[in-house]
């Protein structure tokens, strides 16, 4: 009985995630069209990476873990899919960060629209560029 | 105008692909039934624990073909990877011997956020590499896959930190080149020893008029693939020293002429 009861919860907070990674893959998919220039893009690329990729999974692992029918494979699936949200958790913004860093020293966009520039005033400060 | 070539090739592109499918669509059943023919047999006879007389003694049937049915091809596939790579090998050598050493002061790399996230992921691709390259003929993957995972961990290395960092790490030029070759050797002995019983070349499993008993299956109730686990493992040895051998020869060719060389 309990048990029918976690599996049942498990189910909808799982689904919950995954419509809510929906959302934030629309959310990214909006930015990358209005956003004005490459850094902010980036931003919503992120968004994409993190709310729509990482946290789905976290929902797909809550799902494969209320499905009996998988048997002991649905341990497999959710330990990959947790596995898989971790490793992007750990790339995306490593790698949105080191495009950032790229782009700013190498002055491949325009940084029209600037609203504050932490980066300049460091490197001016510290090392010189 | 410029555009032109591209629009040309995209064009042409897209009308190979539509024959190719509207080949396949109109088929002549004959021809069809046959390559099911085929995959019925290896389907039905890969794992077949029932009647071992064409069994691969691997469940998975892709790994099965590329070692045990196709092998040669796999062993040609190899052979000239090793050549395409010794050419690079002899070019980065020289380089390496011209410029004296190749060891001089290192990189400051990218930022710490890039470096702390490479260390992560060094570990995480090493065991994920050899885990695709052992677990090769249970599951999808297996030694080219295994080995190609394995190559983008220096591959990191040399982005975040520089060239020197990998080869302070312990990815010498001249170590690498020994062990792929010892790599290749391990492949030859395991595919040509069913040949001391009056085996077959490549034999794997028990086969009619060999004299070969095969390789072990079974480890107790454990999977143990035959030959494809070693066949596997000497590949991933290959494929993924081959692939740090070419990034280590680019980096001392690119010294020589007198570039960044800093990746």
């Amino acid at each position: 009985m309990i048990n029918a009861v976690v599996d049942q919860v498990l189910l909808y907070v799982g689904m919950a995630l995954v419509t809510v990674g929906a959302v934030y893959d629309l959310i990214a998919g909006i930015g990358m069209v209005r956003f004005p220039n490459f850094f902010v893009r980036l931003h919503a690329a992120t968004i994409g990476a993190v709310g729509g990729a990482a946290l789905p999974l976290v929902g797909i692992a809550l799902i494969a873990l209320a499905s009996d029918q998988l048997g002991p494979y649905r341990f497999g699936v959710c330990a990959v899919c947790l596995l898989t949200a971790a490793a992007i958790l750990i790339t995306a913004p490593t790698g949105s960060h080191i495009l950032a860093y790229a782009a700013y020293k190498t002055h491949a966009s325009p940084r029209k629209p600037c609203v504050y520039d932490a980066l300049r005033k460091f490197l001016e400060e510290g090392e010189g560029g | 105008m410029r555009k032109a070539p591209y629009i040309a090739l995209a064009v042409v592109g897209c009308a190979a692909l539509t024959l190719v499918a509207v080949l396949g669509a109109f088929a002549s059943p004959n021809t069809l039934s046959r390559v099911r023919a085929l995959g019925e047999f290896i389907l039905y006879n890969t794992f077949n624990v029932f009647s071992k007389r064409w069994w691969a003694g691997s469940p998975e049937a892709v790994t099965a073909v590329l070692w045990d049915y196709r092998g040669l091809d796999t062993i040609f596939e190899t052979t000239v990877l090793y050549a395409a790579v010794a050419g690079c090998v002899v070019l980065g050598y020289t380089s390496l011997l011209k410029r004296g050493g190749g060891r001089d002061e290192a990189g400051r790399g990218l930022t710490v956020v890039v470096k702390a996230a490479t260390k992560i992921l060094f570990a995480l691709i090493l065991i994920t590499s050899v885990n695709i390259a052992l677990h090769g003929y249970i599951t999808p993957g297996g030694g080219f896959a295994g080995g190609s995972t394995f190559a983008i961990a220096p591959l990191l290395v040399i982005a975040a930190y520089s060239t020197e960092k990998v080869v302070r790490m312990g990815f010498r030029f001249l170590s690498s080149a020994v062990v792929r070759s010892a790599g290749l050797l391990a492949l030859a002995l395991v595919v040509l020893s069913p040949l001391i019983y009056y085996g077959f070349v490549l034999q794997n499993q028990l086969k009619p008029n060999s004299g070969f008993p095969g390789y072990p299956a079974f480890l107790g109730s454990l999977f143990l693939g035959g030959s494809l686990l070693y066949l596997n493992f000497a590949e991933f040895l290959v494929v993924g020293m081959e692939y740090v051998l070419v990034f280590l020869a680019f980096h001392f060719i690119d010294k020589l002429m007198g570039g960044e060389g800093s990746g």
